[in-house]
């Protein structure tokens, strides 16, 4: 009979195992009959198969062997006592596996409860699962689709009206970008207590019944009713009022020329459940028909639309009839350009990612990989607790062989090393919790996350750390347990190493090459994000960034001051230059406006529009590629010259760009047209963040007007202590009720890319832990080895053998099961790693070296890990061990 | 309409139509596949064990089963007493193991009986006019 006609041997083994032992005979007997007809008729392998099927078949719940589940808890005690003898022989060992799964059940609950967080963004509210955003997408000329996050202010009204489905509408207007970000001045009348505010809002009144929000005063259905009432955080209303007596109280707050009492009609609470929204100071949105009378248009501003619908509609009849909307409200040009969707509420944090989103959205990819990590770091301590069990398996084998004799089934042989990895476990969960417990705070400030430890609190906790607790325990214990047990009974008293002890060895290499796999692969993506990371920190950005700073102008006297200031300056020579701008590279919130060429391949196009002084050029650093940069030699500029970007002559097709006509509609105090030429062209630069690649943008100049939100002044580098303080004084003798606020703009740019800082940095600590985990199993595996080996060592000493060659002999096989790993890590991290650049308009190249350092760190961290032991052991008088009896 | 009786700790049904047969006397319920095996092992007299049952079932009523199927119905009848097995005759083919025979007891033959009796006199009874 030839090897190929037998049955497979697992199948066997199987049927051994579970069949109950007075029908195995007849059983096998059937199956292996069978076998042979079924070889008479067709092919082996087919014959196989049928076998298999048989057999499986075979393991019906009738013919199952019950004593497998036997439990003996009266041996329960004795096992624990063994258990922790055993810790206290082997303190190492103890403490590795111990710390290890705490660690790594600590790295996978709190990457769970990050999950969580990001998952549960606006869930709380009551009717979530009935709120949607509206968004718009902006079709151009070229059929290039913008998504928008928002819509125009009048299309609550158009919703309401078309739409037939729609139980509430809410506007929420962001005031970033009309009054500059950094928020406005509010006072209290009473005593002139004033205070600058960010994250100022306006909403209707029916915010509060949409979205859940706990307030401390004042009633959330009435809360925003009344035209300029305004609703506050905690921590805002505190500074200006005693704590508790806020409702009904006034705020000011100063525009350009005017100034608004608000009354405040609530006061929330700082903490909230996450949302993809959060305020300051949230006003009534009826009070921009006085502030923003011409708000009421197609073009400007952004104003951002939600929805309830009807309790039982079909959010795809939603769609349906946004899809058809257009054609039914717009009569113009807009038809064609303008289409509507809708995103869930719940699924705005993590999916969605439109242009000028409230706040910046997480990617799903992103909770992706934090899960995998996750995973990966219990993974990692599971398989520590898998080779140090089954690597002192010699050491267990005189215990078990004993344990046999007197009569111990195998099933409470496993009984007994599962409960062993339970002790181990549990010992480690606690551990990790109270490492959670305590991480939580420093995760949650240092990478600013909003993990909630209520997490911890909750009715269903208990249950799932259960859960964890029995997963690590036989993810951990079961295969050491089944290998434990099998241990030969005869052989392993006379001291034999059985050939099952042999195939736990190479179990165990494949699972070293598997940690080291994961770490190195972790060590690749590390290196990629910080390469990556810097790249965007560092690239050539089209501007000089180092040495403005910026002061934001927060009303109207700020910009009247700021020109006399400006002009001192100058004068002065405290600085090299100085402009006012209404926006600056790094800075969110750019106004978008309609821009009409004259002879161009496209009819009109939006583009972000920079108001600017003649000084803005320069002072920023930025090149002329063509033409010239705005003067006060022509008068003209003022009031009929525009600079355009390279980008935008690109989109217009322009070849010849410099006097070409444009007509720009923007929006001061009212609707305005601006006809004028181009006199010169601006090289490229970056406006936002680096993710996003440069959009056509228009500069000009509107004297005295409010878009002027910045003061951007550059200084010589060298000391920047003494300029800084005498800005100050020249800031004070103009604007002496004013605080001297300013912000260097390298810093403001490097906020933009903060996320993929934080990300950097997260990651970097969950790689560190991994390897340090893989690296410790693998510490306490050589140490074990060279312990077994060290008479072996000690003989091949005797006999001649050098130190290095000692060296080798033991740390070897490591370095060689390293180098194993990054051949099989490398391409997987390569294939990841292209995927997560593709999110990237600037990315760095995939190069060579960061493989192959990764792959070189491993090995030698594997080297150095394991020769700890071997140099002791090579160094070792072999005298002494050889007269040590076992 | 059926009732399960609880008895020696083992799960009877009690039917109407076992009750026709017999009256007044609980039977252990037997079902379909159990019913055309019982006939087997009776046929097969000194041959039966799985496999051979099994093949017998194929070749007699057209009946496709697995082997272990055929097996836990066997076992199941010798709970019920109405078979009764042997371990006997090993083979190379079967890597030296034996097969396990089985035998119908006298209330196995018995059941058989009731079965061709209570199926002829209900044949009997249906009219000519359906079958022609």
């Amino acid at each position: 009979m030839s090897m190929r006609s037998e049955p497979p041997k697992w199948v066997i083994r199987l049927i051994r195992w579970w069949v109950k032992p007075h029908l195995l005979e007849e059983i096998e007997g059937d199956l292996y009959e069978l076998f042979e007809e079924h070889l008479q008729e067709q092919s082996p392998s087919g014959a196989r198969r049928k076998f298999i099927w048989n057999a499986l078949r075979f393991c019906r719940l009738s013919n199952f062997r019950k004593n497998h589940l036997k439990l003996y808890p009266m041996l329960w005690k004795n096992y624990l006592k063994i258990a922790w003898r055993q810790m206290q022989r082997d303190k190492l060992y103890a403490a590795i596996n111990i710390l290890g799964i705490a660690v790594g059940i600590a790295s996978f609950l709190l990457v769970f409860f990050y999950i969580l967080t990001e998952n549960s963004f606006d869930r709380h509210h009551p009717h979530a699962d009935r709120i949607y955003r509206v968004n718009q997408n902006y079709r151009s000329d070229n059929g290039e689709v913008v998504p928008l996050a928002y819509s125009f202010n009048p299309l609550s009204r158009t919703l309401e009206d078309h739409l037939g489905m729609v139980e509430k509408t809410c506007r929420i207007f962001n005031v970033t970008g009309s009054y500059g970000e950094e928020g406005g001045q509010f006072t209290n009348p009473d005593d002139q207590n004033r205070h600058i505010e960010d994250g100022l809002y306006f909403a209707d009144s029916t915010f509060f019944e949409m979205f859940q929000y706990t307030f401390i005063e004042g009633n959330p259905q009435r809360a925003l009713d009344a035209p300029f009432s305004i609703v506050l955080k905690a921590s805002v209303a505190d500074k200006y009022f005693e704590p508790g007596k806020a409702l009904g109280r006034v705020l000011e707050f100063r525009d350009d020329e005017n100034s608004y009492r608000f009354t405040v009609g609530g006061v929330v609470d700082d903490r909230q459940a996450p949302s993809h929204f959060s305020f300051n100071l949230l006003a009534s949105f009826s009070s921009l028909r006085t502030i923003m009378p011409w708000i009421d248009n197609w073009y400007h501003p952004p104003v951002y639309h939600y929805v309830q619908l009807r309790a039982g509609t079909n959010p795809d009849e939603l769609q349906t009839r946004l899809t058809a909307l257009p054609q039914q409200v717009f009569q113009n040009h807009l038809a064609e350009e303008v289409t509507f969707d809708a995103v869930a509420v719940t699924d705005i944090h993590l999916h969605s990612h439109r242009e000028g989103e409230l706040q910046p959205n997480n990617h799903v990819s992103n909770l992706r990989l934090f899960g995998l990590i996750g995973l990966f770091i219990l993974l990692i301590a599971c398989i520590n607790y898998i080779n140090l069990a089954t690597a002192r398996a010699s050491t267990r084998m005189k215990e078990v062989s004993v344990r046999k004799i007197f009569g111990a089934e195998r099933n409470q042989l496993i009984q007994q090393f599962l409960g062993e990895s339970f002790y181990f476990t549990a010992v480690g969960l606690l551990l990790g919790l109270l490492l959670v417990r305590a991480g939580l705070p420093f995760l949650n400030g240092y990478f600013g996350t909003s993990i909630a430890g209520t997490w911890l609190l909750s009715w269903q906790t208990p249950f799932f750390l259960f859960g964890i607790l029995l997963l690590v325990t036989f993810l951990a214990g079961l295969y050491p347990s089944i290998f434990l047990s099998a241990m030969h009974l005869g052989r392993n008293l006379k001291g034999y190493i059985s050939s099952s002890l042999k195939r736990g060895l190479s179990v165990r290499k494949g699972l070293v090459i598997f940690q080291f796999a994961i770490s190195c692969a972790l060590i690749a993506a590390t290196l990629l994000i910080h390469q990556q990371v810097t790249l965007l920190q560092s690239k050539q950005l089209g501007f000089k960034q180092e040495q403005v700073i910026i002061f934001p102008l927060r009303d109207q006297s700020d910009q009247i001051n700021s020109e006399v200031f400006k002009a001192d300056l100058l004068q002065k020579g405290t600085v090299l230059g100085a402009a006012s701008t209404s926006g600056y590279p790094g800075g969110r919130g750019f106004s978008k406006f309609f821009i009409t060429p004259k002879a161009a391949a496209l009819d009109s196009l939006n583009v972000i529009t920079l108001t600017v002084d003649h000084d803005f050029v320069e002072t920023f650093g930025l090149s002329i590629s063509a033409g010239r940069d705005f003067s006060t030699d022509f008068t003209t500029d003022s009031e009929a010259g525009f600079l355009i970007n390279e980008a935008l002559a690109n989109r217009l097709g322009w070849a010849e760009p410099v006097g070409q006509e444009i007509v720009l509609t923007h929006y001061y105090q009212g609707e305005k047209r601006k006809k004028g030429r181009v006199v010169g062209v601006v090289q490229d630069f970056h406006l936002e963040s680096l993710r996003e690649s440069i959009e056509p943008m228009i500069f000009h100049i509107l004297p005295r007007s409010y878009f002027y939100n910045y003061l951007a002044v550059k200084v010589t580098p060298s000391h920047i202590d003494q300029t800084l303080a005498q800005l100050e004084t020249r800031w004070k003798a103009f604007n002496p009720e004013r605080t001297f606020e300013y912000f260097f703009l390298d810093e403001a740019f490097a906020q933009l890319h903060a996320k993929e800082s934080r990300f950097n940095e997260l990651f970097k600590l969950f790689t560190v832990l991994a390897v340090l985990l893989a690296c410790s199993g693998l510490f306490a595996l050589a140490a074990f080895t060279a312990e077994r080996r060290s008479k072996e060592m000690a003989v091949r000493k005797v006999l001649g053998a050098s130190n290095w060659n000692i060296l080798l002999q033991l740390s070897g096989q490591h370095a060689r099961l390293a180098v194993v790993a990054t051949l099989i890590a490398t391409p997987v991290a390569w294939y990841f790693a292209r995927q997560w650049l593709d999110h990237f308009a600037y990315r760095i190249d995939l190069s060579w070296w960061i493989f192959f350092l990764a792959g070189i760190s491993i090995i030698g961290l594997a080297v150095i890990t394991s020769s700890f032991h071997a140099i002791k052991a090579a160094t070792s008088s072999p005298a002494k061990k050889l007269k040590q009896e076992e | 309409m059926q009732l399960f009786v609880w008895q020696n700790q083992k799960k009877y049904i009690y039917s109407d139509f076992v009750e026709q047969m017999k009256p007044g006397m609980h039977r252990k319920y037997i079902g379909e596949l159990e019913e055309l095996v019982l006939f087997m092992v009776g046929i097969l007299q000194d041959e039966a064990y799985g496999v051979r049952v099994m093949q017998e079932l194929e070749t007699q009523a057209n009946r496709s089963v697995n082997i272990s199927t055929v097996h836990a119905t066997l076992h199941r009848l010798e709970e019920k007493g109405y078979v009764k097995s042997h371990l006997a005759g090993a083979t190379a083919t079967r890597g030296g193991r034996r097969k396990r025979y089985f035998q119908l007891t006298r209330s196995g033959q018995h059941v058989l009986q009731e079965f061709y009796e209570l199926r002829s006199r209900l044949w009997q009874q249906l009219p000519k006019i359906s079958l022609s």
